[in-house]
């Protein structure tokens, strides 16, 4: 029986685990030809951390524009999947839902291309404006837009491919408590407040305490594409951050420093929104 | 992006080559015949033959001056420093290396490359004819130019490095700290003084590419050699004739040309769809307009010893000035702040903008521009233009260290002092001259299945040669030539054009110098000084920010740098 579990544990023990020990770069001055011999230096990189400004700037965009998906782009999968599942025709629902999962499988790369072809400077809107003989509007390369402007294209890549688990989880909802709530004189708004949103409590407080566990992941190639265009101060988060200074810059160290720290943080929230989620009666993570 | 072509070519006093051309006029009796044999075959013993084939006392005096001359036997002669020597047609081959350079054994080579790969070693006739040459069986891996940094610094953590690494330690921080700790092999021994003479192509190395390559005193590989020259700006020149101003002479000829060139359609097809200017990962093709307010290259020696970098200075003020001035004129293509190397290179091709800075032999390189221009414009003609003063008088360029990466030699095979000297061998071997025999080899292939042979020995690369030799022949190169046989006019072109940019060449005072702070903190610095900068030109930020942006980059290091560089000035 226990063989079973065998591949699994080892898989986690090797790449999981182990790397964990890693870690210990961070507590060193690490240099890739000394590898792990290279010398130590305590709590140096941490120290670093609260002292050198680029961090504030890149922990602060990173919340922002992690504080603006979490309250645009996490309730869009939910309200698609509704609006989805109220869809009569079932070819013509199979049909949507294979057309909004295409934009996730389109990397970074060509969707910053295509919104640089309709909104960029020289693009369609731009030059559509200037062949008018009309004042042109910056949109990309403005650092007052960049933060909205991320989470609409991650909206725009990803709602389609959230709302998978969100429908799954829909069709887990017995039938009949609709046709009672009906019976009863339920309207359809009645309905989706007292039956289908309680149905699907669970699956969204764990995908929120899912979501806090990787606040502090911005993703990397969408933010570094652009991160030119409006500067590091708009743009620059932990994961180019780090991009910079380790890869870069060869400060290794404090990359891994920069990394524990996100790992901390993510640990947190995680605790204490499942601390929450109990709270109020629900199942919680774990 | 910065990849490391762009790293800062090299400026530089004297070469080799021009110490020996000044020796020889002053004696009377150069002949450029005389110089390509001191140059191109060896002056050392060891090579008695090459002396023996070259072409000694076939061409009339060389005149000393720099004026253009005539092409004697197909060659122009380079008319001053780092200007490399033009050919029309190639000299008569001769040879330039004795005997077998390899032992027989395995040589491993990891090298960047911006070509498709090379055909693998069975089916690639030229790879083992390589082989049989050198006496040594070679494993070459060849990694995109893109990804190459990172895979080099992974090769020095794996601890199993390649027997020749190609690595930039001078503008890598990981590959400065390798070296420092040992990681490759200290070649100063075998590469000074009279031991340099037992690899007769190396020693022609112009002497400042010897001395550029060292770090703290010690060289630790063959530097891979480049022009010296500074950047220019790479402009549609034809568009500035069609527009009535071929050669801007100031600072509002130049703001009049760029507004013309965003204004006033110059391609002709009615859309407001052209921009005078962009650049090269967020650079706003400054390298020129410094040089049109004669901003210092790097730093400013002060007679008191002390240096100034250039951004303390108000001539680098008053070029921020007018790089705010260009962008409130809209001259700048929305883009520019986004573009990569690859798409300014691409948008100039195309004639979405009129020029950027970037290095001249971009014109001519590894993407022929000026040829691929013609093809989507045959009116479209590229050229350089070199920064002219904002006051009328003269601008200045940023000469660099004439060289990109150097060949390393890992610590465990710097235990052997045979090894070492095999290597060096193998490189100089690479390293042959422009004509040589060896050369043409590394260039064409074989006759008849790499490259046909022309009546005027003209030697065109096939199909084959290209899919076989790739980027493996170009290990460490010899001194760059312009030659160009299918774009012919191009190696006059370009030499003319570097002469006019080595003329305004200014040094950088602090180039041998080596601060440990500058290797460690060089990355984040310039990405400060980039956001800074940007801001300051787009208008994000005032121009009084360029205060601030001075004040942190003293904080962050820059005094400590500047320390550093002074006290190692002293001691040179």
């Amino acid at each position: 029986m226990y063989l079973f579990i065998l591949p699994g544990f080892v898989y986690f023990v090797v790449f999981r685990y182990l790397p964990l020990l890693g870690n210990i770069i961070a507590f060193q001055d690490y240099s890739p030809f000394l590898g792990f011999h290279s010398p130590w230096v305590g709590f140096a990189n941490f120290h670093r951390l609260f002292t050198d400004p680029d961090v504030g700037i890149a922990l602060r965009n990173t919340l922002e524009i992690s504080a603006l998906q979490l309250a645009f782009f996490f309730p869009a999968p939910i309200i698609l999947a509704l609006l989805l599942n109220s869809m009569v025709s079932e070819p013509a629902k199979r049909l949507m839902q294979s057309v909004l999962y295409l934009p996730h499988f389109i990397s970074w790369v060509i969707i910053i291309a295509l919104w640089q072809q309709i909104f960029g400077g020289a693009g369609f809107i731009n030059q559509f404006l200037r062949n008018g003989g009309r004042h042109t509007i910056n949109i990309m390369n403005n650092p007052g837009f960049f933060k909205p402007l991320v989470v609409l294209q991650v909206i725009w890549k990803e709602t389609g491919w959230g709302t998978i688990i969100i429908l799954a989880a829909l069709t887990r909802i017995d039938a009949t408590l609709y046709e009672a709530a009906a019976m009863d004189g339920a309207n359809g708004w009645r309905r989706l407040w007292h039956v289908t949103l309680p149905g699907i409590r669970g699956v969204i407080v764990l995908l929120l305490i899912l979501r806090l566990a990787t606040i502090l992941n911005t993703g990397f190639e969408q933010i570094f594409l652009q991160r030119n265009a409006v500067g590091a101060r708009a743009a620059e988060v932990l994961d180019t951050f780090t991009y910079f200074r380790g890869i870069q810059g060869g400060d290794w160290g404090f990359s891994a420093a920069v990394g524990l720290l996100k790992g901390g943080v993510a640990a947190i929230l995680v605790f204490a929104a499942n601390r929450v989620a109990k709270a109020f009666g629900g199942e919680g993570a774990f | 992006m910065r990849d490391e072509q762009r790293s800062p070519c090299v400026p530089r006093g004297l070469s080799r080559r021009s110490i020996l051309r000044i020796a020889l006029g002053g004696a009377a009796a150069a002949a450029s015949g005389a110089l390509l044999a001191a140059c191109g075959a060896r002056s050392s013993p060891s090579a008695p033959s090459a002396i023996a084939t070259a072409p000694a006392a076939s061409a009339p005096a060389n005149a000393a001056s720099g004026t253009a001359r005539p092409a004697v036997n197909g060659k122009l002669p380079s008319p001053a420093p780092n200007v490399p020597d033009a050919y029309l047609t190639p000299p008569a081959p001769f040879k330039s290396v004795a005997g077998m350079p390899g032992k027989g054994g395995k040589v491993s080579i990891t090298k960047a490359s911006q070509r498709p790969p090379a055909v693998p070693h069975d089916q690639n006739q030229w790879w083992q004819e390589l082989e049989k040459r050198l006496g040594a069986t070679v494993d070459f891996t060849l990694v995109p130019l893109p990804q190459y940094t990172e895979k080099a610094t992974a090769l020095i953590a794996s601890g199993d490095i390649p027997d020749l690494l190609l690595i930039s330690p001078l503008s890598v921080p990981d590959q400065y700290k390798a070296v420092q700790q040992g990681a490759f092999t200290d070649l100063t021994a075998y590469l000074s003084g009279g031991a340099l003479t037992a690899y007769p192509n190396l020693a022609q190395y112009p002497a400042a590419s010897w001395k550029n390559a060292a770090i703290r005193g010690k060289l630790y590989g063959v530097p891979r050699l480049g022009l010296a020259i500074g950047p220019a700006l790479l402009y549609r020149q034809d568009w500035a004739e069609k527009l009535g101003n071929p050669v801007p002479k100031n600072a509002d000829d130049i703001l009049n040309l760029f507004t013309a060139m965003t204004k006033n359609d110059p391609d002709g097809n009615g859309k407001p769809d052209t921009w005078a200017l962009s650049g090269q990962g967020a650079d706003w093709s400054m390298p020129f307009l410094r040089g049109m307010f004669r901003v210092p290259n790097g730093w400013r020696k002060n007679a008191d010893g002390t240096l100034t970098n250039q951004i303390e200075t108000d001539e680098f003020k008053q070029s921020l000035v007018f790089a705010r001035k260009l962008y409130e004129a809209g001259v700048y293509h929305p883009d520019a702040a986004t573009m990569n190397r690859t798409q300014a290179t691409n948008a100039l091709i195309a004639g979405n903008i009129g020029g950027y800075a970037d290095a001249l032999i971009q014109l001519n390189g590894d993407i022929r521009m000026r040829f691929e221009a013609k093809r989507v414009n045959p009116a479209a003609n590229l050229g350089a233009l070199v920064p002219p003063g904002f006051d009328g008088g003269k601008g200045v360029t940023y000469t660099g260290t004439g060289f990109g990466s150097i060949a390393a030699i890992p610590a465990k095979d710097g235990k052997d002092p045979e090894r070492v000297k095999e290597l060096l061998r193998i490189l100089d071997y690479f390293s042959a001259p422009f004509g040589s025999e060896e050369y043409n080899f590394l260039t064409f292939g074989i006759e008849g299945v790499h490259h046909t042979m022309q009546p005027d020995g003209t030697r065109i690369l096939n199909d084959r040669g290209r899919a076989e030799i790739s980027e493996l022949g170009t290990v460490v190169v010899p001194p760059p030539v312009f030659y160009y046989p299918s774009d012919p006019g191009d190696a006059q072109y370009l030499q003319t054009a570097a002469a006019q940019i080595a003329a305004l060449g200014i040094e950088n005072p602090a180039l041998t110098a080596f601060s440990p702070t500058n290797a460690a903190k060089s990355t984040e610095l310039n990405q400060l000084g980039a956001d800074r900068i940007t801001a300051i030109i787009t208008g994000r930020d005032p121009l009084a920010a360029l205060n601030q942006y001075i004040k942190e980059w003293k904080a962050r290091g820059g005094d400590q740098i500047r320390k550093e560089y002074q006290d190692a000035l002293v001691g040179q």
